[in-house]
């Protein structure tokens, strides 16, 4: 397997954006490619969740690429509903891992904000199990029916409430962040219920966006060491647990073992945070907290900036933002950053990194894991 | 006819209440995930999740193919009524079906 390099990553700023998604993209992909310093790639791979519906639009990976002046240029659209972009990174490393192409750019992006607030639910809920949908369970409504399983297992709302606070705290250092606003402990405590014990202030924002990275055969400082995805039934209420998601510890141990690490040698962490009580639980399933300590890791701010494995540095989706199937590849450009120097006013300092991507409600979810190589 | 299926009684797996549930259901939408004791789980509306616990048990039954769940000291006090009543019952039994309906049934026609 030949081994697999980030040559350049790029994003537009996250949040309510005017401009179309293929210019957000286009946005995006020249920034990813002017920092690999490449001038067109071998092969493109676009990540969009559902612009058939969002925009009206279908035939996107050409759409787009015609639009970014590659239309000569092979290109496939890759969809894992709100990790599409996690999954086009991975098609792009076992495109250049086959040997099939030298040089790829991955590129995902969502336009979502000129929609009302039902109707992007609406769409989105389209990825819950049917039947369940029938009973009127939304994203939200589902992740209450988990922080309640939590809850009942010690998980304090205060726990989960810090990690909002946290994560926008860390938002008000990235000027590519939909909030660059702080929050309180008491704000969040006290924003409205949404899906009761869950509340606003738990909850990702609707955001428009684009992410791109430049994957290449040839070294660079960054190495993708390892891709894992896991899967879970669509049903939420056919699963084991209800408190750990079987899809993120699959995808977590195939990354490892695919790396041939395990979680100990991880310095910094992007977890998908859609609902705050994500965070909590990916930090277990990942393996990179022990079982029933998330909280309290939280609390004495291990996962702070400051902390011995900080989580989320760019905001993470509840405060960079969530534009569906940018967020999975953007996970990847503030890793990429994070370990090339290049996170100015939030420079953590760390030789590997996770990035924890979250499909439907945790039915398709990966973990990718970059290691700096020795200079 | 309303076609009426006793599934009987169950656990409390995990439950949650929204306040601007989608179209065509009513608020508050109170939903509940409850097990049976065959390990069968069933998705499940209710009419309130006050006093609601986790690990509890409480009576679940079918109205038109929704399930709902509610406290199990009414529905004994229901089956209590339901044989007291006897075959005379049959037809207070349709009322307090129908009562139920409008009470429990979250959708509105549309959903129909």
């Amino acid at each position: 397997m030949t081994a697999v390099w980030v040559a350049g990553a790029g994003m537009t700023r996250i949040g309510r954006r005017s401009e179309a998604l293929p210019d957000l993209m286009t946005e995006a992909a020249h920034a990813a490619l002017a920092a690999a310093a490449i001038e067109s790639p071998d092969a493109i791979v676009v990540a969009t969740m559902n612009p058939e519906e969002f925009l009206g639009d279908g035939n996107f990976a050409s759409h787009v690429a015609t639009h970014m002046g590659f239309s000569e240029v092979p290109t496939l659209r890759v969809e894992t509903a709100t990790s599409s972009g996690a999954a086009a990174v991975y098609t792009g490393f076992a495109q250049i891992a086959a040997g099939l192409h030298r040089r790829v750019l991955v590129v995902g992006g969502e336009k979502m904000t000129h929609l009302s607030t039902p109707r992007v639910s609406e769409l989105i809920g389209r990825s819950i199990d049917p039947h369940e949908r029938s009973y009127g369970a939304t994203m939200p409504a589902l992740a209450g029916l988990i922080t309640r399983a939590l809850a009942e297992n010690g998980v304090d709302l205060r726990d989960y409430s810090q990690v909002s606070v946290k994560n926008h705290a860390n938002a008000t250092k990235n000027p590519y962040a939909h909030f660059q606003t702080a929050v309180t402990l008491q704000e969040v405590m006290e924003s409205r219920i949404v899906a009761d014990p869950l509340r606003l202030l738990h909850c990702c924002p609707i955001s428009d966006g684009a992410a791109a990275i430049v994957l290449t055969s040839e070294p660079t400082s960054v190495r993708v060491a390892g891709v894992g995805q896991g899967t879970d039934t669509l049903a939420v209420r056919h699963r084991t647990s209800f408190t750990s998601f079987r899809a993120t510890q699959e995808a977590a141990k195939a990354a490892y073992a695919m790396a041939g690490f395990g979680p100990e040698r991880v310095d910094f962490a992007e977890l998908h945070d859609a609902f705050s009580p994500f965070e909590l639980i990916a930090l277990e399933d990942t393996g990179l907290v022990a079982p029933g300590l998330a909280g309290k890791i939280t609390r004495d701010g291990d996962t702070a900036m400051g902390g011995r494995l900080p989580v989320n540095p760019s905001g993470g989706l509840k405060a960079r933002g969530h534009p569906l199937a940018a967020t999975g590849i953007a996970q990847i450009v503030e890793c990429v950053w994070q370990l090339t120097g290049a996170a100015s006013g939030r420079q953590l300092d760390g030789r590997v990194a996770l990035a924890h991507s979250i499909g439907g409600l945790a039915t398709n979810n990966w973990v990718t894991l970059l290691e700096r190589a020795r200079a | 006819m309303i076609h009426v299926t006793l599934a009987g009684v169950g656990e409390v797996v995990t439950y949650t209440t929204l306040n601007s549930p989608p179209e065509g259901f009513r608020s508050p939408l109170h939903i509940a995930v409850i097990e049976l004791e065959d390990g069968a789980r069933f998705v499940c509306h209710g009419s309130e999740t006050k006093g609601l616990k986790v690990g509890a048990s409480v009576a679940i039954e079918a109205i038109d193919n929704v399930y709902y769940f509610s406290s199990l000291g009414a529905l004994d006090r229901a089956r209590v009524f339901w044989r007291r009543a006897g075959r005379a019952g049959d037809r207070v039994n349709a009322i307090a079906r129908s009562l139920a309906k409008r009470v429990l049934k979250g959708k509105t026609s549309a959903e129909g």
